[in-house]
């Protein structure tokens, strides 16, 4: 709700997006995936822990696809707000400020987190 | 010098949350990969642990606390009419207390 009458530009295809962007909105993007999981990391710790037949249970909900599906985008939101977050730590305790560190730093974030996505993809889709 | 809410609680949390969820996340998935408990029962014996306990119990409060402030900057940032902003804060509040609740009684359900 725009109160000021001043001009508004979010065409998020106009506007360019450096590595550093990237590397943030996608941050945000694996956090808020991340909290919206936390109910079912619940339910998976308590399942697992509550004998042998919950145990199984969750052995078995981990072999269907929707579930695998999951954990991948799940594994690849884990490794990049990890990567990210310990790049954004690095740069509170000074380092890697200069722009070319920065965007270096970002890039090999993202390029991280989608390995991570490979590995994971390939190991529970395979 | 006047207090204001400058934001460096928050900021302090965040940091200090990640961090030490950086560690459990890094062990948990460490063990879980290299010397996996052999079943449900050695499972539920190392979560029993009152170390490991304590350490998952802290991972909880630690991701919860986490995940609050990053949420919340979420919202601030997206959700401009007030009263709607407000809703969505409170809601997450509720939903990330009752998470604790029911992770505390998961872990202490665990008896060693």
């Amino acid at each position: 709700m725009r109160r000021n009458g001043r001009p508004v530009f979010l065409d998020l295809r106009a506007i360019r997006m450096p590595p550093g962007a990237v590397a943030s909105i996608l941050h945000r993007i694996s956090g808020l995936l991340l909290f919206l999981a936390i109910p079912g990391l619940l339910w998976v710790l308590e399942r697992s822990l509550a004998g042998p037949e919950g145990y199984a249970t969750v052995h078995e909900a981990f072999g269907s696809w929707p579930v695998r599906l999951a954990l991948v985008l799940l594994l690849w939101g884990l490794t990049h707000h990890l990567l990210a977050g310990l790049r954004f730590l690095l740069m509170d305790l000074g380092a890697g400020h200069a722009l070319a560190a920065a965007r270096a730093s970002a890039r090999v974030v993202t390029a991280a987190g989608l390995l991570g996505l490979a590995v994971a993809a390939w190991g529970l889709l395979a | 010098m006047s207090r204001r809410a400058t934001g460096l609680r928050a900021w302090v949390v965040q940091r200090v949350s990640a961090a030490y969820l950086a560690i459990f996340v890094l062990a948990l998935a460490g063990r879980l990969a290299f010397a996996p408990p052999a079943d449900a029962a050695a499972w539920r014996a190392w979560v029993a642990d009152p170390w490991v306990n304590a350490a998952f119990g802290l991972a909880l409060a630690a991701l919860l606390l986490h995940a609050w402030v990053g949420v919340r900057d979420v919202l601030l940032d997206y959700v401009r009419p007030t009263g709607l902003r407000l809703a969505a804060l409170a809601l997450v509040a509720l939903a990330l207390a009752a998470y604790g609740w029911w992770g505390l009684r998961i872990l202490l359900g665990v008896a060693p």
